[in-house]
């Protein structure tokens, strides 16, 4: 039977045929590369480069357009950009190099030429090749927009080691002048969606673009909403050296740490301390009293140790030993016990702690005497926080000078442990020879003696974060009695051996450190992960536990940075939201931002669980549709087997068209995939009563089989798979 | 393809259709069911035609659809182009029943012209010297496949004459009424460009016409065909070819109207067609009750000759153009009916593929 219609010899050749392409559609997409290279290149190029990424996405955008439109291969075409690549990336590294160019126009010249040569002939032929195969075939389009979104992404991507979200040159100058940077980037998230959404929108047909602008939207609430419930990404897992997290990557990989020893924990020596976390944001402290230390360094005590192992000093995990650590964190105000008295030498000091890491227990300004729970401002951010009340030392050194060592309430037992260190009598002489240097009148006081010791490594040791005593049976008498060359754990099982050797109660206490300057004249400190550090106490009567730390006048390795101030006041004010939670139980009235949070936790749920039954039902309708044929009659074989073929056909892209009779469609299919003509036969000769033949299930089956064969060999692999995990693939069945 | 297998060989109809098709000179398959044999006709109509006329499949088509359906065709085309060709194979296909004392001819061409009269087709009372008495001497009419060569140039009288004779198969002259043969089918033509001094038929007079088939320039490779048969004309190739006989034309019309299924779905189609293309702004006159009537056949004419037992949103399809396309009256300065009328069709043709999917 012959048609009026032209006899259909090929598949759908209509997407492809790059005529097809509206002008305006073409004007926009080269918009859209021209903007997409300028945000791409911007940050990556001078002035000139970014011109040059500009013209070069416009002329490579309209170069690809006209190419599509010639009978070039596209193969070729893709080449041929590919190796112009190249090309134009050695012209400009050579144009650069020539003396005899930045001899002739100067070198700024040759530099600013060099970038824009560079940046012109990488976006042209990039521009050119990906231009060409999205128009040649559809499927491209996806890259297109992949690339666009990926270039707006990169402008608003996560730094700052996960902690924060925020673009370091957009949000900082708008953080200077007292703007929010939110605004900024969301402006530049919708300009994203506005340039994809301008990609999509120049599809041909108007059910598609909305469509398309539709599932942007949907993508765009998802990705609003997820973030809230399922928070932002964690710091990375990195190393601190002391243990201090919950998050470090130790454990098995611990290197010479061991596993030894874990149980009771304590810093540990390494040969090579590890310090991939040192830029990691650990935690944001608000100080809530004007309060200044007096050497000019907070200490943030998490952990003591003091129980000597024959080795190191581990955690105590005794009664009446060390308690002044909190056990845990606070879920209702919490007194440390043991925490020393104000008054003379401290005054209380209340602070805001935020961690930005998971830590096994809680952490606060020497010496802490009652932890509190406090509401967490932004839990994405935030893994908890509490506020801590602190006896702070106000006390200079001298004032301290004439207290005795340890408690008079202290049992025989307990001045035994503080005082027990190695046998090696070697630590005693060093003490005593140190001491002996001290004035007549200061020998026999305890702080003084204790200020010697310190001062005395400070001038001989040197601080390097690679050293070789971890291997020794005595780590602490190799690095004391050898080169004096290590870092925190060395100094302070150094200090606290010697100052134990001559009788003084010391400890080791591991944490964190800031010094004043890191405030900068705020409130707040930033710690990162680079201010963990382990230092030498010393008990005195009446003070409790003083801090009596080493500072090595040479170093290797240069000090910690001081913290990036603009997060630190980002974080600080993110945090000052927080009010301590009373112990009572009752709740105090929810803040209005508290309530919009909740109501987007609830929205994002409610869109998620939405979205997820929504795809279930798109899988469940697509496999039912799938697997119905098994359970087919004679009767509903064909319409369901038909059904089933026309939906592999939508997942390759082949439907039909509108006001196309099942006929005309299979006769359209008819060059490759010929068993679509029994098929839609038979299916319709069930449906206007026709007269089935008595074999029919077998032959549909039959029909069926050969179709798939035929589509096989028709529709590539990947075109198959891709329309396999399509679930809207037969809502395009019609 | 999916023709009727369930034949039982004691069908009393089928063993006289098999005695009665075994006496007949032509070469027909003694078995199988009416229907059965009705494609068989189509087949051998087709095939005949086919080798006649070069490049012309399409118009074949419709014109096997016409006579199957009993409808008169429309043929739009240029002098040349083989549409006298095409008749004359049609009629040579079709011969005399065995046994039939009418003799009619099987074709016949009548040449349009400003000076013909009523009589000059239809026959005229002549007197009889032997007998002295009028007898009626039949005009050209009286044949089984008739060319209507430009109808056009014809005065009205003559046109409404021959569209009487199409519409009731018969004519009358001096009141006396003569029946034309059952068969009696009728190709005009009409040159679409050369319209100096005629009578252009007004739209009723069309509505007689099932078809009006626009024939277009055949390929370049079926016009070499053409040249290719020099010097023995493809017609007399054809020549050769089994026919079909009158009364299995006549069986085959009535075979395909009970035997080809038409679900109901189509007469809802066809009328909301018709309903929606009324409701066009653009249509000025919509297709009348009377084009519908005559679409029901032609479906089923179609499914016969597409091999099928059941009429398919296809026929539906491919017909409905060249049966609205001559019947509708359009707005000042819509010219593409054809447009119209296939986005009517597309509408109705989606709604039934839609159904048979569910």
């Amino acid at each position: 039977m012959s048609d009026t219609r032209t006899k259909g010899t090929s598949i759908d050749v209509r997407a492809d045929d790059p005529s097809r392409e509206p002008w305006l559609s073409t004007l926009l997409r080269t918009l859209v590369y021209v903007v997409t290279a300028a945000v791409l290149a911007f940050p990556l190029a001078v002035p000139s480069g970014v011109f040059g990424a500009l013209l070069g996405a416009g002329l490579g955008a309209i170069a690809g357009r006209l190419l599509a439109g010639t009978a070039a291969r596209l193969h070729v075409i893709v080449l041929v950009s590919l190796a112009s690549f190249g090309l134009a990336y050695l012209l400009a590294d050579a144009f650069v190099a020539s003396d005899a160019i930045a001899d002739a126009i100067g070198p700024s010249w040759t530099l600013s030429l060099g970038d824009f040569l560079a940046f012109f002939g990488i976006v042209a032929s990039v521009a050119t090749a990906l231009r060409a195969a999205s128009v040649r075939h559809r499927v491209v389009a996806i890259v297109e927009a992949a690339v666009v979104a990926l270039a707006f992404a990169s402008l608003v991507v996560s730094h700052r080691n996960g902690a924060i979200h925020r673009p370091y040159a957009i949000a900082d100058p708008i953080l200077e002048r007292g703007g929010d940077p939110t605004v900024a980037i969301l402006v530049i998230g919708a300009m994203a969606a506005v340039v994809i959404g301008l990609l999509l929108l120049s599809e041909k047909s108007l059910l598609r673009s909305v469509v398309h602008v539709a599932l942007v939207f949907a993508m765009l609430l998802l990705v609003l909403f997820t973030t809230h419930v399922a928070g932002l990404p964690p710091p990375p897992p990195s190393g601190d050296g002391l243990s201090l997290r919950d998050d470090t990557s130790q454990g098995g990989g611990g290197g010479g740490q061991g596993g030894q020893g874990n149980q009771q924990g304590g810093p540990d020596f390494q040969d090579e301390y590890d310090q991939s976390g040192a830029q990691t944001p650990v935690a944001v402290i608000l100080l809530h009293d004007d309060y200044s230390p007096p050497g000019g360094t907070y200490y943030f005590r998490q952990d003591a140790f003091s129980r000597y192992n024959g080795r190191r000093l581990v955690g105590a995990q005794q009664r009446g030993i060390d308690e002044d650590v909190a056990p845990g964190y606070p879920s209702r105000s919490t007194p440390i016990p043991d925490s020393p008295e104000t008054g003379a030498f401290r005054t209380t000091v209340e602070t805001t702690v935020g961690m930005l890491a998971d830590h096994p227990r809680p952490f606060g300004l020497e010496s802490p005497i009652v932890f509190f729970p406090a509401t967490n401002p932004d839990p994405a951010r935030f893994r908890r926080v509490f506020r801590v009340r602190s006896a702070s030392l106000t006390s200079d050194e001298w004032s301290l000078v004439g207290r005795r060592a340890g408690s008079p309430l202290w049992s025989p037992e307990t001045i035994a442990h503080y005082t027990h260190g190695p046998d090696d009598p070697r630590y005693r002489a060093l003490a005593e020879q140190i001491v002996a240097e001290l004035p007549e009148e200061y020998r026999e006081d305890p702080f003084a003696k204790a200020l010697s010791i310190t001062q005395w490594l400070g001038e001989h040791g040197t601080y390097s974060l690679r050293s070789r005593h971890a291997g020794a049976t005595d780590p602490t008498a190799d690095f004391l009695f050898g080169d004096v060359t290590g870092y925190c754990v060395h100094f302070a099982h150094a200090t606290v051996f010697l100052m134990r050797s001559i009788g003084l109660p010391a400890r080791v206490a591991t944490g964190y450190l800031s010094s004043e300057s890191g405030r900068r004249g705020g409130s707040a400190i930033l710690l990162s992960g680079q201010n963990s550090h382990a230092w030498p106490e010393v008990y005195l009567e009446g003070v409790g536990w003083v801090v009596v730390d080493v500072m090595p006048e040479r170093a290797l390795d240069p000090p910690p940075g001081t913290p990036d101030e603009e997060l630190q006041q980002l974080l600080a004010e993110l945090l000052r939201g927080n009010r301590i939670i009373p112990d009572d139980g009752s709740e105090p009235p929810t803040p209005i931002n508290e309530i919009a949070r909740d109501l987007r936790t609830v929205g994002g749920r409610i869109v998620l669980s939405l979205l997820t039954l929504l795809f279930v039902l798109l899988y469940a309708t697509k496999n039912w549709r799938y697997f119905a044929p098994m359970f087919a009659t004679r009767q509903s074989a064909a319409r369901l087997y038909l059904r089933s073929a026309l939906d592999r056909l939508a997942e390759g892209g082949l439907v039909r068209e509108d006001g196309e009779s099942r006929e005309a469609f299979a006769e359209r299919m008819r060059a490759r995939i010929p068993s679509l003509t029994p098929l839609s036969r038979w299916a319709e000769a069930s449906k206007y009563g026709g007269k089935l033949p008595p074999d029919a299930l077998s032959r549909v089956r039959g029909a069926y089989g050969a179709f798939e064969r035929e589509r096989a060999r028709t529709v590539p692999w990947w075109r198959r798979a891709l329309g396999l995990i399509d679930p809207f693939s037969w809502l395009r069945v019609k | 393809m999916d023709t009727d297998t369930d034949t039982t060989p004691g069908n009393a109809f089928a063993k006289a259709q098999a005695a009665q098709a075994a006496a007949s000179a032509s070469a027909s398959d003694p078995t199988g069911s009416p229907l059965e044999k009705a494609g068989r006709v189509a087949d051998r109509l087709r095939a005949r035609l086919t080798a006649a006329v070069k490049g012309r499949e399409d118009v074949i088509e419709l014109l096997l659809v016409a006579l199957l359906a009993d409808g008169h065709v429309l043929l739009e085309d240029y002098p040349g182009s083989g549409k006298t060709t095409l008749a004359r194979a049609l009629g040579s296909a079709i011969s005399e029943s065995p046994g039939s004392t009418k003799h009619i001819s099987a074709f016949r061409r009548i040449q349009f012209t400003p000076d013909l009269l009523p009589s000059d087709i239809t026959g005229t009372n002549v007197m009889q010297l032997e007998t002295s008495s009028f007898v009626f001497r039949r005009g050209p009419i009286f044949a089984h496949v008739v060319l209507a060569d430009e109808i056009n140039r014809t005065s009205p009288k003559v046109q409404a004459a021959m569209l009487e004779a199409m519409a009731e198969k018969q004519v009358t002259v001096d009141d006396e009424t003569h029946r034309l043969d059952q068969l009696f089918f009728v190709i005009a033509t009409q040159n679409p460009l050369d319209l100096a001094g005629t009578y252009p038929l007004p739209t009723p007079q069309l509505d007689r016409f099932l078809f009006k088939i626009a024939m277009k320039h055949i390929t370049r490779d079926a016009e070499l065909e053409v040249l290719a048969a020099y010097p023995k004309p493809h017609l007399d190739y054809a020549a050769e070819m089994p026919g079909v006989t009158r009364d299995e034309v006549l069986a085959a019309r009535t075979a395909l109207r009970q035997g080809v299924a038409l679900d109901p779905a189509f007469r809802e189609a066809l009328v909301d067609l018709a309903r929606s293309l009324r409701a066009d702004k653009r249509v000025l006159q919509g297709a009348s009750t009377r084009s519908l009537v005559l679409l029901l056949p032609a479906l089923q004419a179609r499914a016969l000759l597409a091999g099928r037992d059941y009429v398919s949103p296809h026929d539906l399809e491919v017909l409905a153009p060249h049966v609205f396309g001559h019947r509708l009256e359009v707005a000042p300065g819509i010219d593409d009916i054809a447009a119209i009328v296939k986005e009517h069709t597309g509408r109705e043709v989606e709604k039934l593929s839609r159904k048979a999917l569910k």
